[in-house]
């Protein structure tokens, strides 16, 4: 391999002494959850949530929204792969110094990788070396015990290739004994490993608000009654619905749990930490 | 300052390896990494649930569902069938359909909870249904009225949240490749469960079913494993458990995933050559088993003032290696040391297979 770095020292030491902000261009990247996306800022996140938190950009057209298989295992290439080109080609097309994510439910996973395995691509390092932030809203950091149930017995059926549509490989992978496996030998973040190059700031919804008579259950589409009754025979007490809340909180830093900081003290069901729900993405305006 | 310019020097190392898919992509870690902590080689899970495959005539004429608690949920699933090279797919469940009669035919209460539309919302996506016993009843049978076909295959998942009654499991995680078998202990409360309590199965990352017995603690395949590491997922060891507590049948199934492992890379004496201002290379001499992209990473240490030895910068190289080759190590530090430098902490990464091995080990 040829080398040529010192040539280019005196440059680099007249660059890096100049002033950051001279140069700092910050972007906004939003990264969808569990699922194959074409068109995620309208199907995923709802236009009304991503402008309103662009708008805490000092360019508010540096942002994208990202559209990937997450149908796959994290490390895959439709999966952390794909994100990784898109994030590039983010980053080059608009200069981008100073990146902060914006991760929803498995959407963290697929960051925590990228983040955890510099070298497993070589198109990571740059985008770690580019990402100050990530803020991840609901992530399913330890699994959830419903992709357990959902898998349990479907053995012969993902000898398929899961074309039967009882699952996929994003759902196998975030059962909780596999999170916990990857969480032990290849994710940074979790207790007793390696810190993350960059803050990783969590967001927990830690209950479901869904009655009928109250107008807020409808926020980001009315969570089924009947639905909630089912999950909650896995989940526990603490949960928004889908994962736990020690799930949730499981890697980096909890910035806040829903009803601490929400408008009107409102849960965030897993479906309403990704919409315009309850002050969320004014919050993340500000934040960013 | 410097912290920044080794940065920058990285992403244009990175520029240089990206040029050419079999260069080396490198990445200096911003911070001394701690010693990467100790490999996983147990895991352990509880199981308040059960599952059992039915077909369609069992269905029709009772099966018993073993519920030992007011609090629980009975999910009823249909399932793929392979036969003469074709899927079959059941044919969907009517909730109404269902009820529950006692051993002696006596109708029991039962609560319809999810139709197929509501198990979709809460994630089921399979076609299930969900209902409950309305009275606790362990010798409860579960039958429908719907004209299912016989053959076709149905799923009763049992779940009582909270039970008592949890099945433990504790299984070796990594299985050495060859090595036919694999710790697993099962027990209930302060019972281990005997091996005749035990219907065991073995299913391949690809979801073939392998060959398996549960012998004193023990999962024994038939044949070693073929597939090595974790990149399409991992094996599982299946382990369904019917045992009596306080005399009542109490029934519980569990999956533990595990990983084929071999040590697919070893190294050599690693050479540290010291290149003035502050920048060091470390060669490092290599051989695998299984060509793929592999992965290195070190810490790199010198002697402070007083002789103690100083952690100066972590680095990780990845590159295609075939057979024997080397990895070349940048390290661009802050801190002043002094001679001799050593790698430490040293992790190596088959990342085409998924696996992991600290050094030494």
């Amino acid at each position: 391999m040829k080398i040529k770095t010192l040539s280019l020292v005196p440059a680099l030491v007249l660059a890096a002494g100049m002033s950051h902000s001279a140069f700092a261009a910050q972007g906004v990247a939003f990264v969808h959850g569990t699922g194959q996306q074409t068109d995620a800022y309208n199907d995923y996140w709802t236009g009304s949530f991503v402008n309103t938190v662009r708008q805490g950009l000092p360019n508010t057209s540096n942002y994208t929204v990202i559209n990937c298989d997450f149908e796959q295992y994290m490390w895959a290439d439709g999966a952390a792969g794909c994100l990784a080109g898109q994030l590039t080609t983010f980053i080059n097309n608009k200069n981008i110094t100073d990146l902060t994510l914006i991760t929803h439910s498995n959407g963290g996973n697929v960051v925590r990788w990228i983040l955890s395995n510099p070298t497993w691509d070589s198109r990571f390092p740059n985008i770690i070396n580019k990402v100050t932030r990530t803020i991840a809203l609901a992530p399913s950091s330890g699994g959830t015990p419903l992709a357990d149930a959902v898998v349990a017995g479907n053995s012969f059926e993902q000898s398929l290739g899961w074309l039967l549509g009882y699952g996929n490989d994003a759902v196998k992978q975030q059962q909780v004994s596999w999170m916990a496996s990857y969480n032990a030998q290849w994710l940074y973040g979790t207790p007793n490993r390696p810190s993350l190059p960059s803050r990783f700031e969590t967001v927990v919804g830690s209950d479901v608000d869904s009655a009928v008579w109250d107008s807020d259950s409808y926020c980001g589409g009315y969570q089924n009654q009947v639905a909630l009754e089912v999950t909650q025979n896995w989940l526990d007490s603490c949960s928004d619905g889908f994962l736990n809340c020690s799930s949730q909180s499981l890697a980096g830093t909890v910035w806040f749990t829903d009803k601490s900081r929400t408008k009107g003290s409102e849960p965030l069901s897993h479906q309403q930490s990704r919409r315009n729900c309850f002050g969320l993405p004014d919050m993340i305006k500000n934040r960013i | 300052m410097i912290n920044n310019l080794s940065k920058i020097c990285a992403a244009i190392l990175l520029v240089s390896s990206a040029a050419n898919a079999n260069e080396q992509t490198v990445y200096q870690f911003p911070e001394v990494q701690s010693a990467s902590v100790a490999q996983l080689h147990m895991l352990e899970k509880d199981s308040v649930e059960y599952w059992q495959r039915v077909s369609g005539k069992e269905l029709k004429r009772g099966v018993p569902v073993f519920v030992n608690q007011a609090e629980h949920f009975i999910r009823i699933a249909p399932k793929a069938r392979f036969e003469s090279g074709e899927v079959f797919k059941p044919r969907d469940l009517q909730l109404d359909k269902f009820s529950v009669s006692d051993a002696n035919a006596q109708q029991l209460p039962m609560h319809a909870i999810a139709a197929r539309e509501q198990m979709q919302n809460a994630g089921f996506t399979d076609g299930s249904v969900g209902l409950k016993l309305g009275q606790v009843n362990a010798k409860a049978m579960l039958k429908t009225s719907q004209a299912l076909n016989d053959n076709d295959t149905y799923l009763v998942h049992v779940n009582e949240k909270g039970s008592r009654n949890a099945l433990h499991a504790k299984t070796q995680f990594k299985v050495n490749d060859q090595q036919q078998r694999v710790g697993m202990q099962l027990s209930m409360g302060q019972k281990r469960v005997k091996d005749n309590e035990v219907q065991l199965s073995l299913y391949s990352p690809e979801g073939e079913q392998l060959d398996v017995r549960y012998e004193n603690g023990e999962a024994v395949f038939t044949y070693p494993l073929e597939t090595l590491g974790a990149a399409n997922g991992y094996y599982e060891l299946e382990a369904n458990v019917e045992t009596k507590v306080n005399g009542q049948t109490v029934k519980r199934s569990i999956k533990m995933p595990f990983v084929n492992s071999s040590q697919t890379i070893t190294m050599d004496n690693a050479k540290v050559t010291a290149l003035g201002n502050n920048q060091y290379q470390a060669w490092v001499p290599v051989q695998v088993t299984d060509s793929g992209r592999y992965a290195i990473r070190a810490t790199l240490t010198g002697k402070g003032d007083k002789g103690e030895r100083v952690k100066l910068a972590t680095v990780e190289v990845a590159k295609q290696i075939d057979n024997y080759d080397q990895f070349m190590m940048p390290f661009s530090v802050s801190k002043a040391a002094k001679a001799p430098f050593e790698l430490v902490d040293i992790e190596l990464t088959d990342q085409t297979r998924m696996l992991k091995f600290a050094q030494g080990q």
